[in-house]
């Protein structure tokens, strides 16, 4: 950071002048990023139920959710606008299209991941199928489903950035405005690009601490 | 106790009839027409070859496996009639990966299946305590995770959780076939106190012959489809084997397998060549003319043994000398099987066991004795 | 609606768009975005693969290894480029055109290619790796004839996925200088407002047709690179970065 102030890249005074926007602006990459997150977690388990109970169904879902994570970001807004404008709308739609592939996979792995005798154990214990699924392999799945959370969010929360050329952006705004202003603005830029990596950082730990919690039997040691 | 057997009055006849497994893609059923009775409070053995269909058997039970046809009832009432979860509740079941919740504690592992019957918090405190007391389980295991156990420590568990409920029918496939063989020995000893104590209707199902053998009250041998080549005690089936293929199920060591389900306390004991302390020297060369031994065996007078002595040695004054009394090679229980009680007369290169209960003697086994019981 | 279709497929139906020499054409510019992307690809692949491959056959480096991809991850793309071509502008030599998107494009790829290369090396069994030196072989010879082989599934899968994430991140580079290739119709459609949503479709699909086309050819030559024999494994481990294992 002093090199850069030094080299003039970096004005600390813009950030202390402008923190209630930076604040705004993270705001709105949160928001954003939470929204998509969370639709696209509730899409991608009614997808994970069915491709579990219907198996012939998995590889065309996963086939489906690989082209929408192939189609550049960029495509995809560009396709939505015309239709959704320039909107929270477009971008929500967008990116949760880009967490469909990771999370569909993680759950339907983290699922037939739960060893076989431990559900034959539950099923002959007497759970119906409904509580097998709930009591005994979501929990056991977390970490794998957990997983894949992180890395759609961190996605996610990189991908919020290109909104700014939809009118939204989140943090992206600075990348977009800095950019676009003359003469160039250092500063702008670098804040909006550090200040994601650090937001997708911190989503990435704060999750990994969820999963601990959410998971107290596997932080105890194990007898050798 | 919250119940150690199921009352009285109530019987648990598991009835198989005319019960085909057929998968889709096999030509063969896994188990074609069975007809089976198993009785009830007692243990039970399916025991083969792989592919027998004895663990497809077990799993019809508490459907885990649906039959193809044929009907199955416990106590008369059809499983097929109820909702497999409720039927399951009411069936204890031990696997041999056990099948632990890795995300639950011991405890709560165990109280499974009374949480599912709605059971009061004390009245499920309670019965996880009992039960691991019953399995020797060290109570301050309840609230660690399984991960922390031991492979026998998680068998037991296994079995105490399906015993939770007091399900008066428990099913158990292979339990003991993932463990060490000194671990399970132990577990086998506890499954017959267990069943002594508790008096359950049990199907048991092993690949492992001398398991069945140890085990059952009854064995049935099942060849390829599920098909019943002999049903008796394991002493019925192995005194007269019905077939090559039973015969050659059990092995080569038929008869001494056979040694090893009379235990030492119903077989032929002899007094043998007894003195006592307080014997007169005429009383003591009496019995060594009337047991036609040069030698005897020492007790006092309440009938403890001391050890066993040359008559010769009997001087007139004192009686036996100390330097006199030599100690038993070879000493059994009643409760040891006739088979372990060779196998140490053997070991120590002798030909007789003394069997002791409490310190006192009870009586003498000869090599001889042993063989005889193998008559037919 | 009915008039946007028709204005799109009337936009492809112009003869003269898709013209090879002009700036402005379909054909140049997908050739632009296509040489943008290879060329990035390549310089990651020349640089990320070797490294890896030296660095997981004698064991080092192991937690780097496994951060980089998430830190990769974390790093937004558009700002990736516009920082690039910030640093650029203070370098006078440099074309502002093509060198700071090629670099924020490899800086891009580097991390998913490193660590599937990194992990897929590192897993490979260590006991054919053993049987391998104890017939002779030099540790060169194990690396390229034994160890690049037998990961090589996972290493192409990670190229592939690099390239998909090349190829839709060049088009962003149309935000930042007058190349970006099909990312350009985009850009400039949405500069023009309502009038340009024709521009803005017909150049979303495009983008869509060439990253889709790329990716079925590159899972076509991940089937042939990779040696027969395990074949069936490139099948099931397809997403080697974005995989469960997180």
């Amino acid at each position: 950071m002093i090199l850069l102030a030094a080299a003039d890249l970096f004005d600390p005074s813009w950030v202390v002048r402008n923190s209630g926007r930076i604040l705004e602006a993270t705001w709105e990459h949160i928001v954003l990023t939470v929204l998509s997150v969370v639709i696209g977690l509730l899409l991608s388990c009614a997808l994970s139920i069915v491709a579990l109970r219907r198996r012939r169904l998995y590889r065309p879902i996963l086939s489906a959710g690989s082209v929408l994570y192939t189609i550049p970001s960029l495509a995809m807004f560009a396709l939505l606008v015309p239709f959704t404008g320039f909107s929270m709308t477009t971008a929500v739609i967008a990116l949760v299209t880009y967490t469909l592939l990771i999370l569909v996979k993680n759950i339907v792995t983290g699922i037939d991941g739960v060893p076989s005798e431990i559900v034959e154990a539950a099923i002959g214990m007497g759970y119906e199928p409904r509580a097998v699924l709930l009591r005994v392999q979501l929990p056991l799945a977390l970490p794998v489903i957990v997983a894949g959370i992180r890395i759609a969010t961190v996605t996610v929360i990189g991908l919020v950035t290109v909104t700014a050329l939809i009118g939204l952006g989140g943090l992206g705004r600075f990348i977009l405005s800095g950019f676009r202003v003359l003469p160039i603005h250092p500063t702008q830029i670098l804040v909006g690009t550090f200040a994601s990596i650090l937001l997708a950082i911190t989503g990435d730990v704060l999750l990994l601490a969820l999963e601990r919690v959410l998971t107290p039997w596997s932080t105890r040691k194990v007898a050798t | 106790m919250t119940g150690t057997s199921p009352p009285i009055g109530i019987v648990r006849v598991i009835e198989l009839e005319h019960v085909t497994k057929q998968y889709d893609r096999e030509s063969a059923p896994a188990v074609d027409d069975l007809t089976v009775t198993f009785a009830s409070r007692e243990l039970t053995v399916l025991v083969g070859p792989s592919g027998c269909g004895k663990t497809t058997t077990l799993k019809m039970i508490n459907r885990i496996i649906e039959p193809t046809a044929g009907s199955i009832r416990i106590d008369g009432a059809d499983v097929l009639r109820r909702p497999p979860h409720e039927l399951r509740r009411e069936i204890g079941f031990v696997i041999q990966r056990v099948g632990l919740f890795p995300h639950r504690t011991v405890g709560e592992n165990i109280a499974t299946v009374p949480e599912m019957l709605g059971w009061d918090r004390a009245r499920i405190r309670t019965r996880v305590n009992e039960l691991l007391e019953l399995m020797d389980l060290d109570a301050g295991l309840r609230d660690r995770y399984p991960a922390q156990l031991s492979g026998g420590q998680q068998q037991r568990v296994g079995v105490a959780r399906a015993l939770a409920a007091d399900p008066p029918v428990l099913l158990m496939d292979e339990p003991f076939g993932a463990v060490d063989p000194i671990v399970r020995d132990r577990l086998q000893a506890q499954l017959l106190e267990l069943q002594a104590q508790l008096q359950k209707t049990i199907v048991f199902v092993t690949h492992d012959v001398d398991e069945a053998i140890l085990l059952g009250d009854r064995i049935a041998i099942l060849a390829t489809g599920g098909v019943i080549a002999q049903f008796d005690t394991p002493h019925a089936i192995l005194r007269s084997p019905a077939g090559d293929f039973v015969r050659s199920f059990l092995g080569n060591e038929r008869h001494l397998k056979r040694l090893a389900t009379i235990a030492v306390r119903d077989a032929d004991i002899v007094t043998g060549p007894v003195v006592k302390r307080s014997m007169t020297h005429d009383q003591v060369h009496a019995v060594g003319v009337s047991e036609g031994t040069d030698w005897a065996a020492l007790v006092d007078d309440d009938g403890t043994l001391e050890g066993w002595v040359w008559l010769r040695d009997r001087s007139s004054a004192d009686g036996f000398p100390e330097d006199a009394i030599h100690q038993f090679r070879v000493i059994v229980s009643p409760e040891q099987t006739l088979r372990s009680a060779l196998d140490a007369i053997v070991a120590n290169r002798n030909q007789v066991a003394a069997v002791i209960e409490d310190g006192k003697l009870l009586g003498m086994l000869f090599i001889e004795n042993i063989s005889r019981q193998l008559l037919p | 609606m009915s008039g946007l279709w028709a204005d799109v497929i009337g936009w492809f139906g112009d003869a003269s768009r898709w013209s090879v020499s002009d700036p402005s054409g379909i054909g140049y510019r997908v050739i632009e975005h296509l040489t943008v992307s290879t060329v990035a690809m390549l310089i990651a692949i020349a640089l990320a693969i070797p490294t890896a491959l030296v660095l997981a056959h004698h064991r080092r480096a192991e937690a780097i290894a496994s951060a980089i991809v998430n830190l990769g991850r974390a790093v937004p793309s558009f700002g990736l480029i516009v920082v690039f071509w910030l640093v650029a502008t203070y370098i006078p030599t440099v074309s502002p055109r093509f060198w700071p998107l090629v670099g924020a494009l490899v800086a891009l790829a580097i991390p998913p290619v490193f660590t599937n290369t990194y992990t897929s090396v590192r897993d490979v069994d260590a006991d054919i790796v053993e049987a391998a030196r104890g017939m002779g072989a030099t540790e060169h010879a194990v690396m390229f004839r034994t160890e690049l082989p037998l990961a090589s599934p996972v290493i192409v899968a990670g190229v592939r996925l690099a390239y998909v994430q090349v190829i839709a991140t060049t088009a962003i580079g149309a935000i930042v200088t007058n190349g970006g290739g099909l990312g350009r119709y985009i850009v400039d459609g949405f500069a023009i407002g309502r009038a340009g949503h024709a521009m803005v479709v017909s150049g979303a699909l495009l983008l869509g047709v060439l990253t889709l086309a790329a990716d079925r050819v590159l899972a076509a030559a991940e089937v042939l690179v990779v040696p027969t024999p395990l074949r069936e494994i490139s099948t099931v481990r397809v997403e080697g970065v974005t995989g469960a294992a997180g």
